[in-house]
């Protein structure tokens, strides 16, 4: 029986965890508030490239047994750095309404590794398949309990539509870069960005940009009273021994005069760790 | 060139990687379905070497791979390879993308002179 890719990716070890920030415009400047954590798949294996690996693992159907392991990679990770910041790991919405005992596993785990689940966010990453409402709704209910967060992932990519934000009421919103990207030269994604910001405001949703490239992108962003962005302008995803640095430095790239623009107007977003 | 090799036997596999990388093809090998069509989702290829019995989920067999190849990368010159030769085995391989059919056992350098064949300017 020869050994598959998964076998691979499910082998003790093999899942890596690299870390990216999240920043946030305020008046104090611009300050890492979160760190997303982003599994990656055993190297040399074509699991190695991110796109592929999350392509493969769906394809497999193996959403369940990958997020656990990706989930202790990650949180082992987190617990080694002893960083007091908030963290917020990518699950699959189909983990949690095929595996019903994941959410207490990764309290078990947070609990075992002494992380306080009040500072960890749970991405959802969409999924298109059949979809059993009530054990996703349950087990968003049980994630809540713990104390931890949520987050929707890829909003306007697919199938991160406006029901799937009915259903998750999530305390972020996090927009996809299909819609970041070129921005600023775009009337069409400037509008959805204009409707996106209202629409997160009146929810109480904190509004994240991802995939912010260009300095003139952020300045749109802004412009749009988002306060929240990740992306290539600020870091790339790095390594545990770099993340520390960025954290301690705070800000590894001064903001460009475009982002010299009136705060935004005040948000009604949900408080979340006590300090986004 | 870059090259994709795909078949369910992981020593028939290697010694084809090691084959077409040892003439400085940049060779990346699948032994799955699911894998193959991940990978030709995210990157392209040249040409693609396709076995159509490989071990995976219902639907997502040699097929799916053409199948994927031809949505993903149609610029992809397709060989599909394989034990199976019947007229209607063959007819629907080539229908669903592939450029040309081989039949399973040919010798590493009938596949090579196929490569060469299709992508002659590029080799």
């Amino acid at each position: 029986m020869s050994t598959t890719l998964l076998d691979k990716i499910l082998a003790p070890d093999a899942i890596s965890t690299v870390f990216q920030p999240i920043y946030k415009i305020g008046p104090a400047g611009l300050k890492p508030v979160i760190v997303e954590c982003l599994s990656r798949g055993p190297a040399l294996t074509n699991a190695a490239h991110p796109g592929v690996f999350f392509e493969y693992v769906q394809l497999k159907a193996a959403e369940p047994q990958v997020d656990r392991a990706c989930a202790a990679a990650a949180l082992a990770a987190i617990a080694r750095l002893r960083s007091p910041e908030i963290f917020s790991l990518n699950v699959f919405a189909a983990t949690l309404v095929r595996d019903s005992d994941f959410v207490r596993w990764v309290g078990a785990e947070m609990k075992r590794l002494n992380l306080n689940p009040a500072m960890l966010i749970f991405e959802l990453v969409e999924h298109g398949e059949a979809w059993d409402t009530q054990a996703f709704l349950g087990a968003l209910r049980d994630l809540r309990a713990l104390g931890s967060t949520i987050a929707l992932d890829d909003v306007g990519l697919a199938h991160s539509n406006f029901q799937r934000i009915l259903d998750c009421d999530p305390e972020f919103l996090k927009l996809d870069r299909c819609i970041v990207r070129n921005c600023d030269r775009d009337d069409r994604r400037q509008a959805l960005l204009r409707s996106l910001a209202l629409l997160a405001n009146d929810l109480g949703a904190h509004l994240i940009a991802e995939g912010v490239e260009t300095p003139t992108e952020l300045s749109t962003l802004r412009s749009h009273a988002i306060t929240l962005f990740q992306g290539y302008l600020f870091s790339r995803p790095v390594p545990a021994t770099q993340i520390l640095d960025i954290l301690g430095t705070n800000v590894p790239r001064k903001p460009s005069s475009s982002t010299s623009e009136p705060e935004p107007t005040q948000s009604k977003a949900k408080s979340v760790g006590g300090s986004v | 060139m870059r090259i994709l090799l795909i078949d369910d036997d992981e020593t028939l596999l290697g010694i084809m990687a090691e084959f077409f990388l040892g003439r400085g093809f940049d060779a990346r090998c699948a032994g799955e379905s699911e894998e193959a069509i991940a990978l030709v989702r995210h990157h392209r290829f040249d040409v693609a070497i396709v076995d159509l019995e490989l071990n995976s989920i219902e639907g997502l067999d040699g097929f799916g791979v053409l199948k994927a190849l031809r949505q993903s990368s149609p610029q992809t010159r397709v060989i599909v390879y394989s034990g199976h030769c019947s007229d209607s085995i063959v007819e629907a391989a080539l229908r669903h993308g592939g450029t040309r059919f081989i039949v399973k056992p040919a010798s590493l350098l009938e596949l090579l002179a196929v490569v060469e064949e299709l992508c002659p300017l590029r080799y």
